[in-house]
């Protein structure tokens, strides 16, 4: 699986978090699979995987913010 | 929905940790970049649990429902949320390479450590409510 799959599993995962995971173990089991695969990679990061990120993490931000 | 906070909370501080060691003894390299990814994605599921948190109807005196979200630690978690995404941005230069690491990534983690903890206390109010409630 390559690195871009795994983000893409994460990305999958997190966006349909409350119906896609049934059990905690279930979850738990495929956030350590995948991030044991990112940290095994050696492709390279690119700034726009960065720069991607950054923009997701605001945009969350802003509907965490955004909650009375 | 209480079980999935709690592992979310657990894997990101498992994450953290990983993330932390990584990028520790590397330049920012490509290799240290992909360390800085891990530690954003910690900080976008730890999001997760917030918005997960933040999705629970408030708790009401007597209760009205068993898992509900306190408003003391929602705007405690929130605040925590805002500050260390403030960090992650204020470090973007340097998880991108363009500027030199001058303490920004270590108060980044910092950051998402204190939203960790506060996540945490939440978790534990929730936990300590719901003995109360079943005690007989």
């Amino acid at each position: 699986m390559t690195r871009d799959t795994t983000l893409r599993l994460l990305t999958a995962l997190l966006a349909d978090l409350p119906q896609a995971i049934e059990t905690g173990d279930q979850l738990i089991r495929l956030i350590n699979r995948a991030y044991a695969q990112l940290g095994d990679m050696d492709e390279d990061v690119t700034a726009e995987d960065i720069d991607a990120l950054l923009k997701k993490i605001r945009a969350t931000s802003a509907r965490i913010q955004s909650f009375g | 929905m209480k079980t999935i906070v709690n592992v979310l909370v657990c894997a990101s501080t498992l994450v953290l940790a990983t993330a932390c060691a990584l990028l520790a003894p590397f330049g920012l390299d490509a290799r240290a970049r992909s360390a800085a990814a891990v530690l954003l994605e910690t900080h976008a599921v730890l999001q997760q649990a917030v918005l997960i948190y933040g999705h629970l109807p408030a708790c009401t005196t007597p209760p009205l429902v068993h898992v509900c979200r306190e408003p003391r630690h929602w705007l405690a978690i929130r605040q925590a949320e805002r500050l260390a995404t403030d960090a992650i941005l204020a470090a973007a230069p340097v998880l991108d390479g363009a500027a030199p690491d001058t303490g920004e990534i270590l108060r980044a983690i910092e950051a998402i450590d204190a939203l960790t903890r506060a996540l945490g206390e939440g978790r534990r109010a929730a936990e300590t409510r719901d003995r109360k409630e079943t005690a007989p």
